[in-house]
């Protein structure tokens, strides 16, 4: 062996893996490039097909045929738990709730601690959150998106990137809105299919209706959301990843006064 | 090879399904190469989340045409000398104060950094000029031609084999002075 080839080998020998912090970092930077690229692909102008359809009499009917028993075996997939909940009713209204907090836990299987992230959602399209000691605030109604942070015990400005950021530029996609249609869109492709889990007669079945997209090759990959059987909210999300998971708890009960969405009513406290 | 001729060929048309499988393929050796480089674990995750975003942001934007591998590591290297400049020019010091001679005292830092089984040769590059270390790391570690290194350097090819020869004899005497101790 030449003596080069030893010290090659110690070479090889050298290992410093990442950090689960980086790797969600970049598993968030990804599934924004999902979503754009899915929402890119959807935008983009489709051969004429439609117009195709409408000029033959017999593709016009098949056509008709093929929406019936789409319609029809949509029917059955989302209500298979004898619900008459489907999800594309609770993303709806998820979108039309005036205000919300989001408490979400971010954790992997070695860790022993999952990070928590608040969320506040006001009426008029502001948003606070915050993460370890920081706060961030963000108003999307102008659609800027601009986010501005701070310290919360030395109360100076600080850089709003990390998880928080990334998780509210998930659900607010590039539609500037909050839906869980961004979550759904940001999938693999082989993950899509939003199907109603079956789940044992009980109280609390009767309460609430549970959906889950499942990775067709990978089925450890898999997002479930939990929602109330009547007003047809979400009330909990688990997203679950190789060895990491994200719990998205979902409340609707308290109203912030907007002063608590007000960077500008934050920095004053501290100047007093 | 074959999965990375198909990887960048999926990257060049766009296709982002492919970035989770390039970033699990090739974190932990950009991760080892930056640390190697910066000696500093912090900054060496601020290297590699800087080119992995920008890489991802770049996705069906730029034409990979050579080795996947030999792009994503030319892009630590550079974005370890931006650094390093930066830093020179923060702290007007040279190249090889930014990176200090370590001492025996350092030993505990490196062995926190990459393990105790390569502690010994983490020292020993430690010990080398910058630029030698860049070569021996670059050529033995990331397996980047020599013809390679003097593209990314700027520098002739025989210039890079140059450094590479002194570095490896350093190296060697470094290491077995060591075991002699």
């Amino acid at each position: 062996m030449r003596p080069a080839d030893n010290i090659r080998k110690s070479f090889t020998e050298l290992h410093v893996p990442t950090s689960a912090r980086l790797d969600e970092q970049i598993n968030v930077e990804i599934s924004m490039a999902l979503v754009k690229a899915r929402n890119k692909k959807s935008a983009d102008p489709l051969p004429n097909i439609w117009r195709m359809i409408v000029k033959n009499r017999t593709t016009k009917l098949a056509a008709a045929a093929v929406i019936i028993i789409t319609v029809v075996v949509g029917i059955h997939y989302l209500g298979s738990s004898g619900t008459s909940v489907a999800f594309a009713e609770v993303i709806q209204r998820f979108e039309s709730v005036p205000f919300f907090n989001l408490t979400i836990y971010v954790g992997n299987d070695t860790t022993a601690e999952a990070q928590k992230i608040e969320i506040w959602k006001s009426e008029k399209s502001q948003v606070r959150a915050h993460e370890a000691n920081k706060v961030i605030f963000i108003d999307f109604a102008d659609g800027n998106n601009v986010f501005v942070a701070f310290d919360r015990s030395t109360m100076q400005p600080v850089n709003a990137d990390g998880i928080a950021k990334a998780v509210l530029m998930w659900i607010l996609g590039t539609g500037k809105r909050f839906s869980l249609e961004n979550i759904i869109n940001s999938l693999p492709a082989e993950a899509k299919d939003i199907t109603s889990v079956k789940t044992a007669d009980n109280a609390a079945s009767r309460e609430t209706v549970v959906f889950e997209a499942r990775h067709r090759t990978r089925p450890e990959q898999l997002l479930l959301i939990w929602a109330l059987r009547e007003s047809k909210l979400p009330v909990r999300m688990h997203f679950n990843s190789h060895s990491k998971y994200s719990d998205f708890l979902f409340d609707y009960s308290q109203k912030k006064d907007s002063a608590f969405f007000d960077s500008n009513a934050f920095t004053k406290q501290r100047d007093r | 090879m074959l999965e990375d001729r198909l990887l960048m060929w999926k990257y060049n048309h766009g296709n982002v399904d492919v970035l989770q499988r390039i970033y699990v393929k090739y974190k932990d050796d950009l991760m080892t190469l930056a640390t190697a480089f910066l000696y500093d674990r912090g900054s060496a995750e601020d290297v590699v989340h800087d080119v992995f975003v920008t890489f991802i942001r770049s996705c069906g934007k730029q034409r990979l045409t050579r080795s996947l591998k030999g792009y994503l590591v030319t892009c630590v290297a550079n974005d370890v000398r931006n650094k390093n400049k930066a830093r020179q020019r923060h702290a007007s010091a040279s190249l090889e104060q930014v990176s200090p001679i370590a001492s025996d005292s350092n030993r505990p830092d490196i062995s926190a950094v990459f393990g105790k089984r390569s502690q010994r040769l983490a020292w020993a590059l430690r010990q080398l000029p910058c630029r030698q270390r860049e070569v021996l790391l670059l050529h033995l570690y990331s397996g980047l031609k020599f013809r390679a290194i003097a593209e990314l350097e700027g520098e002739s090819i025989n210039t890079i084999q140059g450094r590479y020869r002194y570095g490896l004899n350093k190296l060697r005497s470094l290491l077995n002075s060591e075991v002699q101790k």
